[in-house]
Formats: structure tokens, sequence, C-alpha cells
């Protein structure tokens, strides 16, 4: 009894304890240095970044304005507002026309369809 | 008379390479024409010593024009040159002969095409890059690439047919089957212009892209992205530039694919569909129809064909590894291939625009021709669009085949070849945005006054950029950015696939419910007049009775006695 009651504790630690070591090998040598990328920072950072840019590039043109060829271009701060709210237009259009135009995967292959 | 002295198309090499590959067992000799035939080819052009009309010869009353170098085609020629040197080298580990054949037939086609000085040569290489690329989806080797590869195959032998009877009665209105500027108002210009239309995916005529190239293999659909839509390109340049509707027909190619990438689970999709949009910027360039414009679609075309075949490519390396494209099944691949994941970055870098890329040089040309022109509408659309290839192609595709969240996948990097391969594309991504001097002497018209790194481009184009990814940051963090799910959405091609599809299987069913009837009210007349007849013919039938026979003898006496009777009264 004794020698038996162990196993069920120490079997789950054989088969786990390789498990972090193996998926670690998976990593090219190449890519270790970026592995910080995976951080919560990095992955908040991007949105101060390009808004701290962003918000630069205006002020530039602020003191610096554009030649402009076309009368939109006059618009103060033009390709910012078609950049943020055309994005925005593209990516939030997503929402309806998902509802509209999906389908399943077999959508195609279904009996009678497609062949 | 032949004149094949004077100057050899770059067709010719890839194209017997093409034929020597159908033949030949050997994996490594195979390869080697593979390398061996683009490396010709690019010797024939350079050798070409000016610009002219050569390997003419004329059959049948007709004059055929193979090799025609001019500033227009030099630049189409080349680059198609050069993107079958880089898919020869993409595709050095992969065994498959029907594939290499396919991959330089197709090549040699669609040089020949380019060079065609006339009609029917064009037609010849139209069709036969149609027949040869289609084996590059079939390599697909499974049912829905098999399917895919068939409708492909319908719809661009129409375009074929198309041109052939656009070509026909136009040469009959102008009197030459020399392929220069088209009158769309002739007859036949519009057949010719739909041709064209159909092979550069014209909005509505465009599905056939993003059903087949992401069903064809890792090879297959980097081959397929160069040359069958730039050579449209280069035959709408040719045949309609300044035709103002091209201007609204390409900002509309530019504007909806956009919407389709977003919600887009398969990343080759995306490419297809981005793949769209980037020749809608061609085509609004080839509508401006000045020289800017112009010079625009050809430098976009050149360095489209490059940077698309690098993402195709690095798509192709995810395919390859980890058996799949979509980007629910990828996720933190740059942990497993960082080097792909670079060479992605460059290509999407490239795509977007970005300064020191050889997109940014590119489209700076097309936008200001549309700008210049007037066009205010189009042009907002296509800054617009500008910001859209930054979210398909330069955000979606690096981002979640490579980081997003971690799908665990960890695979070997791409084969050297492969990696090879990308790292000459994205070499040259930054190479023809830096030194962008040794892209514009290759344009049709001269360059020499415009400059694409002025301070007012540079900030317009980084402003664009950086309040897009602003948007892509803020959407993400408040959780409005769409999550990608399984699926497919349905475009133009549901009306072949599925309306199309289905009229044709209830019309069947109807005809051969109509049959049945048809056929059951044909054996009750049958039955009908079997039965009469019996009735009266058979051996007890009406005539076969006694009474009958009686009755008609009764009859004739009667009418016997009648006749008697008024001979004696007469």
């Amino acid at each position: 009894m004794t020698n038996e009651t162990p196993k069920p504790t120490t079997a789950p630690k054989k088969k786990t304890a390789p498990a972090a070591p193996e998926a670690d090998h998976g990593i090219h040598p190449l890519a270790r240095p970026f592995l910080w990328l995976d951080s919560k920072w990095a992955r908040r950072a991007p949105f101060w970044i390009f808004l701290v840019a962003a918000l630069g590039l205006l002020a530039w043109e602020f003191f610096h304005p554009r030649h402009a060829y076309s009368k939109w271009e006059e618009i103060f701060g033009f390709y910012e507002i078609e950049g943020f709210f055309g994005f925005c237009l593209a990516v939030l259009a997503g929402w309806p026309l998902r509802k509209l135009l999906w389908r399943s995967e077999d959508y195609y292959d279904r009996e009678g369809s497609d062949d | 008379m032949i004149d094949l002295m004077s100057g050899l198309s770059p067709a010719w090499p890839v194209l017997i390479a093409g034929v020597l590959c159908a033949v030949m067992p050997w994996h490594y000799a195979r390869k080697a024409l593979m390398i061996l035939a683009p490396l010709a080819a690019g010797l024939f052009w350079f050798l070409t010593p000016q610009t002219g009309v050569f390997g003419v010869f004329e059959a049948a009353g007709f004059t055929f024009e193979t090799f025609r170098f001019d500033p227009l085609s030099r630049i189409w020629g080349l680059v198609f040159v050069l993107a079958a040197f880089l898919n020869g080298l993409y595709a050095l580990h992969e065994r498959d002969r029907m594939s290499d054949t396919a991959a330089l037939l197709y090549t040699g086609a669609g040089l020949g095409a380019v060079f065609a000085g006339d009609f029917l040569t064009l037609f010849f290489f139209w069709e036969l890059t149609a027949i040869t690329s289609v084996f590059l989806v079939w390599a697909g080797r499974n049912p829905a690439a098999f399917r895919a590869g068939h409708r492909y195959l319908a719809i661009h032998v129409l375009s074929g047919v198309l041109l052939l009877t656009g070509a026909v009665l136009y040469a009959n209105h102008s009197g030459s089957w020399q392929f220069n500027a088209v009158d769309v108002n002739a007859p036949g210009g519009l057949l010719i212009l739909l041709a064209f239309g159909i092979k550069a995916a014209f909005p509505l005529l465009h599905n056939w892209l993003q059903d087949a190239y992401p069903k064809s293999t890792a090879v297959g659909a980097v081959v397929l992205s160069a040359f069958t839509t730039k050579l449209a390109i280069y035959a709408l340049a040719r045949g309609f530039a300044g035709l103002e509707p091209l201007i609204w027909i390409g900002a509309i190619m530019t504007a909806f694919p956009v919407f389709y990438a977003v919600i887009e689970n398969d990343l080759r999709k995306v490419l297809a569909y981005s793949l769209n949009n980037q020749l809608g910027f061609m085509v609004a360039g080839i509508g401006v129809g000045t020289a800017l414009g112009l010079n625009g679609a050809a430098a976009h075309a050149f360095v489209h064909i490059i940077y698309k075949g690098l993402l195709f490519m690095t798509m192709g390396a995810v395919l390859h590894r980890v058996g799949s494209t979509k980007a629910t099944d990828l996720g933190g691949l740059y942990k497993s291939m960082p080097l792909t994941a670079f060479f992605c970055l460059i290509g999407a870098g490239a795509i977007s625009a970005f300064p020191l890329f050889s997109g940014f040089v590119a489209k700076a040309l097309t936008i200001s021709a549309v700008a210049q022109s007037g066009q205010t509408i189009p042009f907002i659309i296509l800054v617009f669009a500008s910001a859209g290839v930054l979210e398909h192609s330069g955000i979606k595709i690096p981002y979640f085949a490579f980081f997003a969240h971690d799908a665990k996948k960890r695979v070997k990097e791409a084969p050297a070849n492969m990696l090879l391969a990308m790292g000459l594309a994205a070499f040259l991504c930054i190479y023809l945005g830096v030194n962008y001097g040794a892209l514009y002497a290759l344009l049709p018209f001269s360059m020499e006054a415009y400059q694409p790194y002025s301070i007012d481009h540079i900030v317009g184009q980084m402003q664009l950029l950086l309040a897009a990814l602003f948007a892509f940051t803020f959407l993400v963090r408040f959780k409005l950015y769409p999550a990608e799910i399984p699926g497919v959405n349905l475009d133009t091609d549901w009306f072949y696939r599925k309306a199309g599809n289905d009229f044709v299987r209830w019309s069947w069913k109807m005809f051969d419910r109509m049959m049945g009837a048809l056929g059951h009210v044909r054996a009750r007349i049958r039955a009908r007049l079997g039965d009469r007849l019996f009735n009266v013919f058979s051996p007890a039938g009406a005539l076969s009775r006694d009474v009958p026979s009686g009755l008609l003898a009764i009859w004739t006496s009667v009418l016997l006695g009648i006749v008697l009777l008024i001979a004696y009264l007469a």
C-alpha cells in the first residue's frame, strides 16, 4: 500500500517535467533575443508609440503646411484623418459584413454544391 | 519570312525549358532548367540591342510579331524574368514534374504575350497562360483545387474567346491586326476591354483570383501571383491608356477588397484580395493615362510582383511547415520561423509603402497622377485604400501568422532555398526603395523631374500610416477588432458556385421530371391507342367479326338496289 500511494503523484510529475524544455526546444536561436515581444508592456507600448508619433507629425504639419495637389490635401491633418477613420471604417465594417457574408467552411462542399 | 536572327524573344528559352521539363524524369535536371531558363531569358533581354519589332514571320496571310521590344514591354519583360528566377529558386525543394513544367510554360506564355506585337500572337499566348497555369491550381491535388481549377480555366478561356472575337471585329474595322491603342467605341473594342478586364480581375469579374490562388500549392500560388494579372495590366496600359472609366474601376478595385480582407481567415486568400487591391492602383494610373500615370502603373507592377511574390512566399513557407495558412491555426510563429517572419515584415513594409521601401516610390507616382488629374473622389478612395493595404497586408498577414497569440506551433524554419528566394525578394524591396533611380530608369517615360522623397510626401505618407497603425492598436485595445473565425465569405463566385450550380441542378431535375411525365403520357397514349387498334385489328377485333362483314354486305346490297332502282326509273 505504501509503495502504491505515491504513484499518482509522481506519474504526472514525470510527464509535466520534460514538457517545458520540449516547448523551449522549438524556439529558433535567432528568435530568442525577441521573446520580450510576448511581454505585456511590449503589447501595450505600440498604442502609445503610434499615438505620440501621429500627434508629432500633426504638429509638424501645423508648422510646415504642405504643398497640396488636391483640394482635400489642404485640410489640416487630412492624411491622419483618413488614415485613422479609413482604417476604423474598414475594420468596423467587418462586424456587419461578417453577419451578412459569413458561412460555414463546408458551405460550398455540401452535397449538391460546387461539383 | 522567318526573321528570328535579329532578336530572340526571352519567351523561347523558357518555353523550350518547359517542354523539356515535361519529358524529363530527373528532379535535379528540371530544377537546373528552372534556374537556367530565366537566366537565358534575362540574357536575351539584355542582348536585345534596341527597341524594335523582331521575330516577325508570316503565315496564312497574317503577320505575326513575336518580339516587340519597346519601353512598355521592356519593363514588364524584365520583371517577369526576375520573378521567374525567384520562383525557380523558391521551388527548388519541390518534387513535382507537373508543377515545374506548368510554371515554366506559364512564365514563357506570359513573356510571349507581353512581347506580342499583334492580336493573334497575343491571343495565342493569352490562352496559353490560361491552359498552362491551371495545372498550378490543380497541383493542390485535392477535390477543392480540382474544381477551382475548372472554374479558373473556364473563366480564362472565356477571356481568350472574347479577346479573339473582339480582335477579329476590331481588325475588320481598323484593317490592322497590330496590338496598339484600342478605340473602345469601335466594333470589338469593348469585347477586348472585357477580355482584359476578366484577367485583370475587375470588380465583379474578380473572384476567380480568390477562388483559385489560395487552393494552389505553396509554390503554385507564388508563381500564379506574378504573371496573369500583371499581363492584363500590361495589355490595358497598351490598349486603353487614358480611358477615364478605368480611374473609377481602379478606385473601386482598390477599396472593396479591403473590406473582404478584414473578415477573411485564410491568409493566402487575404493576399489574393490584397492583390486585387494593388491591381486597382495600376488600373487607376492607366485610366489617368498621362506619362506619370502610366509610369505609376508600370513601376507599381514591377515592385508589386516582387513584394507580393515575397508575401506569398512567406505564406507558402508557413503552409509548407505548418500545413495551414488560416489565421485561426497560426500565431507566434516568429519563435520558430524568425527569418520568414523578418522577410514577411519587409514585404509588409513594401506593400504598405513605408518610405525606403519599393512600394513608396511606386505608389507615389500613381497617387500623384490621380491627384494631378483633378479626380477628387478617386483620389480619396485611393488614399483610403492605402490605409486598407496597411490593414490587410501590412498588419494582418504578419500579425496573425507570426505574432498575435502563440498557437504553440513549433516547426522548423523554411527550407534554405525558400529563405534564399525570400531574402533576394526582400533585398529588392529595399534596394528599389532606396535606389529608386534604377527603377525609374526602366519606366516607359522619362522621370528625371520627379522626386518621391519630398518632405511633403514623406510626412503625408507617414501621417497616413501612423494614424492607421494607431487605429489598429486602438481597435485591438478596446476589443473592436473582429476575431478571426473559420468559415467562408460569400463573394461574386456565389453566383456560379451556388446560385448557378443550384439552378442547373434544379433545371436538370425539372427536365428529368418532365421527361418522366412525358414518358408517362406517351405510355398512356400508346396504351390507349394500342387498345383501340387491338380492338379493331386483332383476331378478336371489330374487323374480324362476322357481323360487321355481314353489315357491309347488306349496305352494299342496299346501295346496289338504290343504283338499280335509279337506273330503272331513269
